[in-house]
């Protein structure tokens, strides 16, 4: 029990001192102390253009990469799941992503995504087709972040995938054979029905993961070209430690916040109604 | 006995008040010995020579040095923290004039350092401050006469070029943009060599177009903190800088920042650029440059030279504020700065350049522009609370005319977004 | 190697030709392939430019393997970073986070699984939703007003925040998986309720100890945002160091790709000799419903 009240008030001392600063008008440079101004910091937000702009990145960025990295994940646990030579170390090399620093991953990266000397576009010449700008391109930025999440968390799915498949019983599968289905009826009307609820937990994970995604793109762009790739989670962070306006930056805090859990609770809601009830 | 008692404790006093009158008026540096300041400097290559020297300012006072060097952007989000949370962690830090100056000042972020100067226990009577350069004088100035800062750096902004091609095809050093140009044009040849590159990065380029601004006589924000960044002249500076970035600078412009467009010259690939002064050094480092013994130094064209200046200074909650004076006076003092000039690294000193052994007029090749230079600057960026959102507002401006947006929309956007800042930083 | 708990039912038809399944195992492995080829690459391309040249590095055709292999950007990095002591920060940081949050973590979990509070799970999942940056300003003051700014302590103490709530929600599922008899049982002999926890859940769920804190640990190694702004000379940790190697090096492919290597090694080796836990792990919670 004490670890419990641990728990809730590492967590509720900080979001409630957020939500406290997030209804001032505290600049840290100004001189004189932070006065409550009620929610005028949220009617700044809901029409701050940059806010706006990062919010619509940060959906637009979340949802293609997880959308990819969900299908890619599955594809692969389908494929591990079958057995071949050298199937133990193939699922254990794509343990690595998982766990590898992403600092140090989005170095890597980006001494491969250089335009000039980086082994993507080496690759893109030798094929006879033009080099991308990559990280370095506004329009090629946020595609870039999806391939390098892709990469990092495409193994968790599996991961999770392949638990999901290892407990499926046989029974609906042999009826299924009987009955004459083919390999393609068979996974999309038995094989991925029965991993739904293994899949949302993957999903659930990932969504909440890459809605407030912070190092890769920080090491990688902070956010640039320009604001290219600016997530709200970016934009918070310059607002508050570049610009020093804490009581706004605390605002889109609280917000990005309550966008995640709520996205959390309507899948956890659904998944109650839908897959179990 | 009282006459007794008297007798002996009056003249004890006296001779007590004497000794300490007489030590009042010596300065020591070993007064504040036994205290430990805690510094945050911001890594560049001052710092590297900072860091190596640290010792000897620990064993000449006895204090101990808590020495934090980070890339600017930690080093400002920890000095943020810092002061969001009270602020004492750091006694001694390393500010940046021309961004902060105005906005740190009203945020009461600067220990007034006049009376410490005057001070003549704590002041050491060889640091004459009047060896500063007069423009470090002024930048570390307030309107009211406060000294905010140890100028530690002032730095202009001039023309990189590549002496050996420029030779082969002469072409003379460019004294106007169109000869900039042409330059520029003559001696493009990609991929082995780009004609012209400056910063591309949002914020980061706000800096290197100060150049075409001043050129073009445009202004980012007139006296009444009035946005002008959509002003004729600031369209035509943002237009010629976007050309001749998207005409003549290697691929990814748009995210170079200096250590880039610096790398690119290193390797040889670029014929001129325009940046700070302090990279200099790097580019005659013969073990990281390909290129040393060919660069030529000089005034931008237009005689301009946009200039910044660093400083440290005391944060005015620190603890043992005289322990942190004593830091900021040994490490800007002529000794140190003289120090800095043998290493090649400029110092705001008018002493060290004259003392140094090297003798820095004859033997390092970019002295005398930087000379020159200092005496026909002007400060990059205006004196506002909010330079940092005025870079990041006008960089955007630059990056989005880099991806083939209107020059004339991208700067009449930022004008209006800075507007908005300046109307609630600069009340 | 590793499974989870035993190995898949095979879904393919018994009666197949053994040529048939021969040739079925290779297409699995060639698919396979489709997706662990472009995993080893970005390791294997940071490893090969860790030893290359300058010259090769910045060359505009790179080579795959070194030609002139050098183990100088090493060598630089070691002598111009106090590298041994952040690593050595990382690792007694890493190294209590897990402990504390296991001695804390395994009596939460245990509470939750037994008496079902869904409620103090959602709280636990509510800590992953929390955007880090909340943290940092809060933890700041209390760091001054305890004293223990810039100490290995304070980052211990954030880093919990991340590890905690990560023991927690993988022992549930370890907890929750225990029979209910033996317990019963236990009380029945006499035990309260800490023996029974100690004599009998804790044995049982050791393989989930052993998931829960490898994963810990490498949450906490991995963690970038508390360190980078509340750390302070003395108590950086690597992933700020490799960071800082960015900004200080910028186009320096060498001592990164150098830096980059050397943080990952250890987690590296770890997930290989931990690899069948650190599985249980990762998939605790997924596949009970």
């Amino acid at each position: 029990m004490p670890a419990l009240l641990v728990i809730v008030l590492v967590v509720s001392f900080p979001l409630l001192y957020t939500l406290w600063q997030s209804l001032t008008d505290w600049v840290l440079t100004n001189p004189r102390p932070a006065q409550l101004i009620g929610p005028v910091n949220y009617i700044e937000a809901a029409t701050d253009q940059r806010a706006l702009e990062a919010l619509l990145r940060t959906v637009i960025l979340t949802g293609v990469a997880v959308g990819v990295q969900m299908v890619l994940g599955v594809l692969m646990a389908l494929t591990m799941n079958q057995y071949f030579s050298g199937r133990s170390l193939m699922r254990t090399l794509s343990l690595l992503p998982i766990v590898a620093t992403p600092v140090a991953i989005a170095l890597v990266f980006v001494i491969m995504m250089n335009p000039s000397s980086g082994i993507f576009n080496a690759g893109l010449r030798a094929m006879g087709l033009p080099g991308l700008n990559w990280i370095y391109g506004q329009d090629t930025v946020l595609p870039s972040l999806v391939i390098v999440d892709t990469w990092q968390w495409t193994p968790f799915v599996m991961l999770i995938a392949l638990a999901g498949l290892s407990t499926m019983p046989r029974e609906p599968y042999e009826s299924a054979r009987i009955d004459g289905a083919n390999a393609w009826q068979i996974f999309w009307n038995i094989t991925l029905p029965l991993l739904y609820p293994t899949l949302f937990v993957a999903l659930l994970f990932r969504l909440i993961d890459t809605l407030k995604l912070f190092d890769t793109i920080y090491a990688m762009t902070q956010g640039g070209p320009g604001t290219a790739s600016e997530t709200v989670n970016l934009y918070l962070y310059s607002l508050g430690f570049t610009y020093f306006r804490m009581g706004y930056a605390s605002s889109l805090v609280i917000a990005l916040f309550s966008l995640i859990l709520a996205i959390a609770l309507v899948l956890i809601k659904y998944r109650r109604q839908n897959v179990l009830g | 006995m009282k006459k007794m008692l008297f007798g002996v404790v009056v003249p004890l006093t006296v001779g007590l008040a004497l000794t300490s009158l007489a030590l009042a008026q010596r300065f020591s540096w070993q007064q504040r010995s036994g205290e430990t300041v805690s510094v945050l400097v911001v890594k560049s290559p001052w710092s590297d020579y900072l860091q190596g020297r640290v010792g000897e300012f620990e064993k000449l006072t006895g204090m101990r040095v808590n020495l934090s060097v980070l890339p600017e952007q930690q080093s400002r989000q920890k000095l943020a923290i810092d002061f969001a949370a009270g602020g004492v962690t750091t006694d001694v830090f390393d500010t940046s004039l021309h961004v902060e100056k105005a906005r740190f000042l009203k945020a009461g972020w600067y220990e007034d350092l006049t009376p410490y100067l005057a001070n003549r226990t704590l002041t050491n009577p060889n640091f004459r401050y009047s060896d500063f350069f007069a423009s470090a004088k002024e930048v570390v100035k307030s309107k009211d006469g406060q000294i905010v800062a140890m100028p530690y750096k002032v730095d202009v902004q001039i023309l990189y070029y590549r002496k050996d091609l420029f030779e082969e095809k002469n072409i003379k050093v460019p004294t106007t943009m169109a000869q900039l140009e042409a330059a520029a044009k003559a001696l493009h040849n990609p991929p082995r060599i780009y004609g012209y590159a400056a910063r591309g990065l949002k914020n980061a380029n706000v800096y290197t177009v100060a150049f075409p601004m001043q050129y073009y006589k445009a202004t980012f924000v007139d006296s009444n903190s009035r946005a002008t960044l959509d002003s004729a002249n600031a369209i035509k500076a943002l237009t010629w800088y976007t050309n001749a970035l998207k005409t003549y600078a290697p691929p990814g412009v748009v995210s170079f920042n200096w250590s880039e467009v610096l790398g690119q010259f290193q390797q040889g690939t670029l014929a001129m650029f325009n940046d700070g002064i302090g990279f200099a050094t790097q580019l005659e480092d013969a073990t990281r440059s390909k290129v040393a013994g060919k660069v030529g130094y000089a005034i931008l064209p237009g005689r301009l030279a946009p200039t910044t200046a660093n400083g440290l200074a005391i944060s005015p909650r620190a603890k043992n504020k005289e322990a942190a004076y004593l830091f900021l006076q040994w490490a800007t003092s002529a000794e140190f700065d003289k120090g800095l000039v043998e290493a090649s690294i400029t110092a705001p000193r008018a002493s060290a350049w004259n003392t140094a052994s090297n003798q820095p007029l004859k033997t390092i090749p970019w002295a005398q522009t930087y000379f020159d230079a200092l005496k026909i600057g002007k400060p990059a960026f205006p004196e506002i609370s909010a330079v940092t959102e005025l870079r990041d507002v006008f960089g955007i401006a630059i990056v989005q005319t880099l991806g083939g947006a209107d020059p004339t929309q991208a700067a009449k956007s930022a004008n209006a977004q800075l507007q908005t800042i300046l109307d609630t930083t600069e009340k | 190697m590793y499974s989870v708990k035993q190995p898949p039912k095979r879904l393919v038809h018994r009666g197949s030709l053994q040529a048939d399944q021969r040739l079925q195992r290779l297409a699995g492995l060639a698919i396979s392939l489709i997706f662990t080829i472009p995993i080893v690459f970005v390791f294997f391309w940071m490893i090969s430019m860790s030893f290359k040249t300058q010259v090769e590095i910045s060359s505009p055709t790179p080579s795959l393997i070194p030609l002139q292999p050098t183990t100088a950007w090493y060598g630089d990095l070691l002598a111009r970073t106090p590298f041994a002591r952040y690593f050595l920060n990382s690792l007694i940081v890493g190294v209590a986070s897990t402990g504390l949050g296991l001695l804390i973590g395994l009596p939460a979990a245990y509470a939750i699984a037994r008496w079902k509070l869904k409620q103090a799970a959602t709280i636990v999942l509510i800590t992953r939703i929390v955007p880090a940056i909340a943290y940092l300003i809060p933890w700041f003051i209390l760091a001054k007003q305890l004293g223990i700014s810039d100490s290995l302590f304070l980052i211990t103490l954030l880093h919990l925040t991340v590890t905690l709530p990560l023991i927690v929600w993988i022992m549930i599922g370890f907890f929750e998986g225990l029979p209910a008899e033996l317990e019963q049982a236990a009380e029945v002999d006499g035990c309260n309720v800490w023996q029974t926890f100690f004599l009998i859940a804790i044995p049982l769920v050791q393989p989930g100890m052993v998931a829960a804190g490898i994963l810990a640990a490498i949450s906490s190694w991995n963690n970038f945002l508390f360190a980078a702004v509340l750390g302070g000379p003395n108590s950086q940790t690597l992933p700020v160091v490799i960071y800082n190697l960015l900004s200080f090096e910028q186009a320096n492919w060498g001592p990164l790709a150098a830096g980059a290597t050397l943080v990952c090694l250890p987690i590296v080796a770890a997930t290989l000799f931990f690899q069948r836990y650190l599985v249980e792990g990762l998939t605790s919670g997924a596949v009970k419903g």
